[in-house]
């Protein structure tokens, strides 16, 4: 049985008790600039940092959100050492935005155990603004094996976390399942990650809606896809390429018939209605740290009796920041189209989360059947794994 | 090869349910000021985010000789100049400019509109543009019945497959009086039918008269007070610190009434004023505007002196900076009588507005740049806290910024703290840009992608158009008859002619300082 974590050394109403004098003083007018500071809040974000670094990237990033935008920021930095620090409770003013108005937010930094899931709840019930939806970000891998993350999961209206952040990346996309079916009722989940897709789901969806394109959705007889890969990196993480797969398996009503491990990436045999088959190769390819778990590029071939057509989705350009498609048509390319993908960049990316509140079905549509790719991932990873351990080592010492 | 139009299962569920249809934009102008810089810079923002169909393709029509790589050339020049995204994404130009092409010939030309056509059943066949077309009429106005009269002869301005839509888009100014706007929309509709039609109103494309509307009907406590019975009076204020910037001869003839109140003011007007709409959609919400743009009590001539205030600015100092008179701008009459200042007061004869006024103003050469509409409530009805209790208090106002710092405000009394009974007005507001983390898109974009789209929600209707005429005819009809002007009548950088506060202040009111 695991010890409780330390209890803060602090209470909790202290912190609304500052805040209440902060907005006062605020308050005296500024002849100066004539201002009225304005409290309009949107929305409450806690922002979870496993460590210190983490909690500065955080603290960067939210100054930059929250200067747009008035809210309650509770950043929750964890830390390993015994004594804790007191909380810090700031009011932040923009005086260059607006001419007569002063977007405020409210920022709150509380230290805690790095072992203390079980505090958190009690942080965030009292810390969230009443009435308005409550975010969490969470920093670094999501605990979603951890029994007691539940609980602070259903504390909010819509948890953030990032896929790339994981270090068992098939595990956790079947662990990640089972706490979105867990909070179901209470929290939305969102994965940064699936995020990320965005451009490259709409970049799909429209190829197929080029007029002499139409047919191919129904034709489509190989997909081959690559992500990036960063080879400094323990293992490849495939939950985009998973999580994309997953989405067109779930909107075309495609089943899994096979799948096989190859040495870099795996093979998978798909069904599609009227029995037909098609074969996907998603494979990693060696990238910068950027595209670490990205997708990199998608090549898609249909057939249909005479009439042959490929589509290719490339990250080109500079800083592979545009999203190309290209389609040909028997060798030919009949056209091309382009687009910024702007969800590379992180803050982007949040913005966007905290746009939504409901859940969003087509995530966890595709994360069901990511799910099930991940389950026969595993089973096939397992029985490699016990070949290898029967076989007898490679270079016996002589 | 399957030909049919299958369903797209892949779009349900995306950021953007629809995407428009692949389709050909015609810009009639393409040399113009208008398309370097407002149309160019906002498809290019518009394909930069994704929001253009593949293929879609422009091309440019105007008089000047140019090859099709000049005209992309000129066009990214204009981009890099207009354009709120900058630097360019180069690889986002290329593929937007593969889709630029250019069209050399004039307007009065008849035997060039079928070369257009067979130049776009070409790009049709290449970038598989379906058929598709918007027509956008960005030229001088004596140009539109030319340009559609040729559309129309060439069978141009109909689909000439099943399935697919041809558009117009009208610049504005529409007509100069409403004796021509019920001309010009005649001589439109021989060609192309109503739904055609997507008459451009720029204010239109704002976020906020958009938001004006999610605030009187998303909230449930706008609505039972948005009366006759606790608004006192109504202001709309668009005020501009520019002169005319180079457009002396389009406005020299026009004047601030034709070319502000009869558009963007009267719009305004109407969104504040109409009646909920039983759906947000196309027709529903015109519907409204429409019975509220007639419900606008008949103006006399006899009555126009009351009613209205006019203004030209001299020369003064805008920002610290001194500059010309309206009469010493380039291609302006010297004795010019055309106004650059308008107020008016009117009133909506029907039963929520009966006899509340709207007072609307706008000039060139204003001291600040602001856009916005103020509703005063009423009074209490009994003051219960008396004398100096009550000094410096206003009655409430909910101001509606448009620009800058788009936003919503309400004034309400509080006590101050203290032992003693006194009261002060304050502020309680909030910004659009800072409370919501999206940027609001160009006003341009959001029209061409709705016309794209096929959403006329934010454009005029003809029965709209010509019901914002009536007024301004009238008005016009009466400054006709009246004695001329004694032009310029204010200073640049001041708050309009001294008429204008003596205007308001025989009412008991006086104007905001926005
Ligand atoms: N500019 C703005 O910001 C703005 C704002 C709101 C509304 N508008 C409206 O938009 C329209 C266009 O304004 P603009 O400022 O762009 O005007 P502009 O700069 O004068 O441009 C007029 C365009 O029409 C072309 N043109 C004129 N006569 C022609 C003919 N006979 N044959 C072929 N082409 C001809 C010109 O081409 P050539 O140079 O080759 O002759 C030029 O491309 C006007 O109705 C204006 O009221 C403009």
């Amino acid at each position: 049985m695991s010890s409780l974590p330390s209890a803060l050394p602090f209470d909790i109403e202290v912190i609304e008790r500052e805040l209440a004098r902060l907005w006062q003083s605020a308050a005296m007018p500024d002849r100066r600039h004539e201002l009225a500071l304005s409290r309009t809040s949107v929305l409450t974000l806690f922002v979870y940092a496993p460590d210190t670094s983490r909690a500065e990237t955080a603290r960067d990033l939210i100054s930059r959100l929250s200067m747009h935008h008035p809210s309650r920021v509770v950043l929750l930095v964890a830390t390993r050492q015994e004594r804790l620090d007191e909380p810090q409770v700031s009011i932040q003013c923009n005086l260059g935005i607006a001419e007569r108005y002063a977007p405020c937010y409210e920022q709150i930094t509380i230290t805690l155990p790095s072992d203390g899931l079980e505090l958190l709840p009690s942080l965030l019930i009292p810390l969230a603004l009443p009435d308005l939806p409550a975010f969490l970000w969470w920093l670094g891998p999501l605990p979603c094996h951890d029994r007691r993350f539940v609980a602070v999961a259903r504390t909010v209206d819509r948890l953030i976390f990032d896929s790339l952040e994981s270090h068992h990346p098939i595990a956790d996309i079947i662990a990640t399942r089972r706490l979105v079916q867990q909070v179901t009722r209470s929290t939305a989940v969102s994965d940064l990650n699936w995020g990320r897709l965005g451009p490259w789901l709409e970049t799909t969806a429209r190829m197929f809606e080029i007029p002499h394109c139409r047919w191919a959705l129904e034709a489509i007889t190989r997909v081959d896809l690559r992500y990036g890969y960063l080879p400094q990196h323990s293992t490849p993480n495939p939950t985009q390429a998973l999580l994309y797969l997953g989405w067109m398996a779930s909107r075309l009503g495609w089943r899994l018939a096979s799948l096989e491990l190859l040495d870099n990436g795996l093979h998978l045999d798909l069904t599609a209605s009227g029995n037909r088959r098609l074969r996907w190769t998603i494979a990693p390819e060696p990238s910068e740290e950027l595209f670490h778990g990205q997708l990199l590029r998608i090549r898609f071939a249909a057939e249909h009796n005479a009439e042959t057509a490929s589509f290719s989705i490339d990250l080109s350009g500079r800083g592979r920041a545009t999203l190309r498609l290209r389609v040909h048509d028997r060798n030919h390319c009949v056209l091309e189209h382009a687009f910024h993908h702007h969800l590379l960049d992180l803050q982007r990316l949040l913005l966007n989360e905290l746009q939504e509140v409901a859940p969003d079905w087509l995530y966890e549509h595709a994360l069901d059947e990511a799910t099930g790719l991940a389950v026969e991932y595993r089973k096939l990873e397992r029985l490699k794994e016990h070949e290898r351990d029967d076989l007898p080592p490679r270079n016996p010492p002589r | 090869m399957t030909t049919a139009t299958l369903q797209n299962p892949l779009r349900e569920g995306l950021r953007f349910e629809r995407l428009p249809d692949p389709c050909i934009m015609v810009i009639f102008g393409a040399s113009g000021d208008l398309t370097r810089r407002k149309l160019i810079p906002a498809l290019y923002n518009l394909a930069y985010d994704g929001l253009l169909p593949p293929g879609f393709s422009i091309v440019g029509y105007a008089r000047r000789s140019l090859t099709d790589d000049e005209f992309r050339q000129e066009m990214r020049a204009a981009v890099e100049r207009f354009s709120r995204r900058q630097p360019i994404d180069p690889d986002v130009w290329d593929t937007f400019a593969q889709g630029l092409f250019y069209f050399t010939a004039d307007f009065t030309d008849g035997s060039a509109y079928p070369k257009l056509g067979e130049v776009l059943e070409r790009i049709d066949r290449e970038r598989a543009t379906a058929g598709n077309r918007i027509f956008y009429l960005a030229t001088p106005p004596d140009a539109y019945e030319t340009i559609t009269q040729f559309l129309g002869e060439s069978n141009l301005a109909q689909p000439s497959r099943s399935g697919s839509w041809v558009r117009l888009i009208v610049e504005k100014p529409f007509g100069h009086d409403l004796e021509s706007a019920i001309t010009l929309n005649n001589h439109l509709l021989r060609y192309f039918r109503e739904e055609q039609l997507y008459r451009i109103d720029h204010y239109l494309g704002k976020e906020t008269v958009q938001n004006i509307l999610a605030l009187r009907f998303a909230n449930g406590i706008f609505e039972p007070i948005w009366n006759r019975n606790y608004i006192d009076h109504v202001q709309i204020t668009v005020a501009e610190t520019i002169g005319i910037e180079g457009r002396g001869g389009y406005y020299d003839r026009a004047g601030a009434l034709r070319d502000m109140v009869q558009n963007h003011l009267l719009q305004l007007l109407s969104v504040i004023a109409m009646e909920p709409p039983i759906a947000f959609e196309a027709d529903p919400v015109r519907d409204e505007k429409v019975k509220a743009l007639r419900a606008l009590r008949p103006i006399r001539p006899e009555d126009v002196h009351e009613l209205t205030v006019r203004g030209q600015y001299g020369p003064g100092f805008i920002g610290g900076r001194p500059v010309s008179g309206y009469r010493e701008e380039p291609r302006v009459a010297p004795n010019s009588l055309t106004e650059t200042y308008v107020a008016l007061k009117l009133f909506i004869d029907n039963w929520r507005w009966a006899d509340v006024p709207f007072y609307l103003r706008t000039g060139k050469r204003l001291p600040r740049r602001v856009t916005e509409i103020a509703i005063q409530f009423k009074r209490v009805p009994h003051p219960l806290f008396k004398g100096m209790a009550t000094a410096g208090v206003d009655p409430n106002w909910l101001v509606i910024r448009i620009q800058p710092d788009e936003g919503v405000s309400l004034n309400i009394a509080a006590k101050l703290p203290g032992p003693r009974i006194r009261l002060r007005t304050v502020t309680m507001g909030f910004l659009y840009g800072t409370s919501f983390l999206v940027q609001s898109p160009d006003a341009y974009e959001r029209l061409l992608l709705d016309c794209m789209l096929g959403d006329s929600t934010l454009f005029t209707r003809r029965d709209e158009t010509e019901a914002a005429w009536v007024p301004i005819t009238q008005i016009l009809r009466g400054w006709a008859e009246s004695p001329p002007p004694e032009f310029p009548n204010y200073d640049a950088g001041t708050w309009g002619p001294p008429e204008a506060e003596q205007f308001i202040a025989r009412d008991g009111r006086r104007w905001r300082r926005p």
